[in-house]
């Protein structure tokens, strides 16, 4: 398991420490779950949803939002109704 | 009057008292706050509780006459952190979230302050729901009231230890592959997973969304019914909320016909010798009073752990992929946006949920989705369809809600394919969407509770509820932890 790659998939930033110490961990983790390759799973579909009638969908009819100054209630900083976020170019 | 002993009884009772006018409102928070103020630096099962009463609603105060629409006037109830309340923090017991204020309460807290009742405070919680101690919480484990050298159970430990240490009656908690049932076994009280869709998960931070249920805690069966009747039902702002009716059966007074499943595949050696005792002297109390033991079969049992795991994860690393620190939450904003969101989700989470973030993005990466993902939500609708064929042969099936008793605080924290096994008997109730609830079958030789958890159809909640009432009665009075409801 190359834990450093999933890491960067995930935006982690691990010390080796972490690396070690996880990738020690979850191999013994995926270890045991190579049992399910044994299960015979010839002619099933994945399961899609627990519901029993399926997700129901709604009207596409816009009802109460978010105030917007409480979207950006939490942020920390805001510049007239935007999200200011560190340089991306 | 004894204000103390109205904090102790039933909730029921409590609402007759105020009906009776011989309690208020005012009364029973006031003795929740003190109990909180005294007990639970030993406890520790809250990260913020109402500061004191006059933060009550004031209608509440003012003693307005409850009424039918009411059903829970002017009862506290303790709620877990992961469920967003507007006048109190929301912190997932995690750093990334610590002193977050959300701008909207979740959908069950509205239903609940539409019920009468008064929101106590936030528990404490693994953080992000990920774990099965509450030892995972960025804020400090919480103890078990029975045994403070003992874990409460996750990951809704908090909620467990509030209302079996006395200080609250009724409590909120999480599901998503145990974590009300668990806690609920090893503090001795009871606790319900309703049936995926039942309850609105909004306003409910995501672990694992096709999996995660809102459920009732509290130390009767009754209590919990009376909970989950106020916090159930169709949210249109909610997509995978339930639109079908409840099933309301007949009110089912003796077992006599009722069809009990018991599962082949689980042995004795799945659980410890505590356990395994008080489960088949559950099923005893059962079968001698009226109902018929029926062997079931769910093959696919072995793997519900291996599936769950690689669902769940692989859910979380994408449910959690949104705290990144630039829109709430901590930040750590230092250089540029890709190396400022990799800061911040590092400091910002703990081991646990890093973990299960690298094994979901592991399960749906290229070259091993197909082998493990797929797989695992094929295991899902196998398991799902024994659990149909089952109960063509039995009406509920009772299994131990856990293998052992609440672990030692420490014994687990290093061992995460131990801790996730230790959710054997809970899991599967997730993945099939089914209801389960988890009701004390007695105390083990070490005075340790020890949960049975009964599992029903779709919809079925009412019978589990009947059944779990009948149970308690034929198990008898279970000794509380020692200084129940005291002061100090």
């Amino acid at each position: 398991m190359d834990v450093q790659r999933l890491a960067e998939l995930a935006s982690l930033d691990l010390t080796p420490e972490e690396v070690e110490q996880y990738r020690t961990q979850l191999q013994h983790v995926v270890d045991y779950m190579q049992q399910i390759d044994s299960v015979d799973l010839s002619g099933v579909a994945m399961m899609d949803t627990c519901m029993q009638e399926g997700v129901r969908l709604r009207e596409d009819i816009p009802g109460r939002q978010l105030d917007r100054e409480d979207a950006l209630s939490a942020a920390r900083e805001s510049h007239r109704g935007y999200f200011v976020v560190p340089r991306i170019i | 009057m004894v204000i103390q002993s109205y904090l102790d009884v039933s909730a029921k009772d409590q609402l007759s008292g105020f009906f009776n006018e011989k309690i208020s409102g005012y009364d029973l928070v006031s003795e929740s706050l003190r109990r909180i103020s005294a007990h639970d630096m030993n406890i520790h099962a809250f990260l913020h509780a109402l500061n004191d009463v006059s933060q009550m609603d004031e209608t509440v105060i003012s003693g307005t006459q409850p009424s039918i629409r009411t059903p829970l006037y002017g009862i506290p109830v303790a709620v877990k952190d992961t469920i967003c309340t507007s006048d109190m923090p929301t912190t997932c017991g995690s750093r990334m979230l610590k002193g977050y204020q959300s701008p909207f309460e979740a959908e069950v807290i509205t239903r609940l302050k539409n019920a009468g009742a008064v929101i106590l405070g936030k528990t404490n919680t693994d953080e992000f729901g990920m774990g099965s101690t509450t030892e995972f919480s960025y804020f400090g484990p919480t103890c078990n009231p029975y045994d403070n050298n003992k874990v409460a159970g996750g990951s809704s430990g908090g909620s467990a230890a509030a209302v079996a240490s006395g200080m609250v009656g009724l409590a909120l908690g999480s599901d998503t592959g145990g974590s009300i049932r668990q806690p609920a076994a090893f503090c001795g009280i009871v606790g319900l997973k309703p049936t995926y869709g039942r309850v609105s998960r909004r306003g409910l931070i995501a672990f694992a969304s096709s999996l995660d249920q809102i459920g009732p805690m509290a130390r009767t069966v009754d209590d919990c019914r009376i909970l989950f009747r106020a916090m159930v039902g169709y949210d249109p702002l909610d997509s995978t909320s339930f639109a079908m009716p409840a099933i309301h059966v007949h009110r089912l007074a003796e077992l006599t016909g009722l069809r009990l499943g018991i599962v082949r595949e689980l042995s004795d050696s799945d659980m410890d010798s505590d356990v395994a005792m008080i489960y088949k002297r559950s099923i005893d109390h059962l079968s001698n009073n009226g109902a018929q033991i029926v062997e079931v079969s769910l093959p696919h049992l072995s793997s519900a752990i291996a599936a769950y795991y690689l669902v769940a994860c692989a859910e979380a690393a994408s449910n959690l992929s949104r705290f990144d620190g630039l829109r709430f939450g901590y930040h750590s904003m230092e250089g540029s946006l890709g190396t400022s969101v990799s800061t911040t989700r590092s400091i910002g989470f703990g081991a646990e949920v890093k973990r299960r973030i690298i094994l979901g993005t592991f399960a749906l990466s290229e070259g091993y989705r197909n082998a493990y993902y797929i797989r695992a939500k094929k295991i899902q609708r196998l398991i799902a369809r024994d659990f149909a064929e089952t109960w063509k042969s039995c009406d509920m099936i009772m299994t131990p809600t856990t293998p052992t008793t609440a672990f030692s605080l420490g014994s687990m924290i290093d061992d995460p394919l131990e801790l996730y096994r230790s959710d054997r008997f809970t899991v599967p109730a997730n993945l099939a969407g089914i209801p389960a609830l988890s009701v004390p079958g007695g105390l083990s030789s070490k005075g340790m509770p020890v949960g049975i958890q009964f599992m029903a159809p779709h919809l079925w909640e009412e019978l589990l509820f009947d059944v779990g009432k009948i149970f308690e009665k034929l198990r008898g009075p279970l000794p509380l932890p020692s200084g129940f409801g005291e002061l100090s």
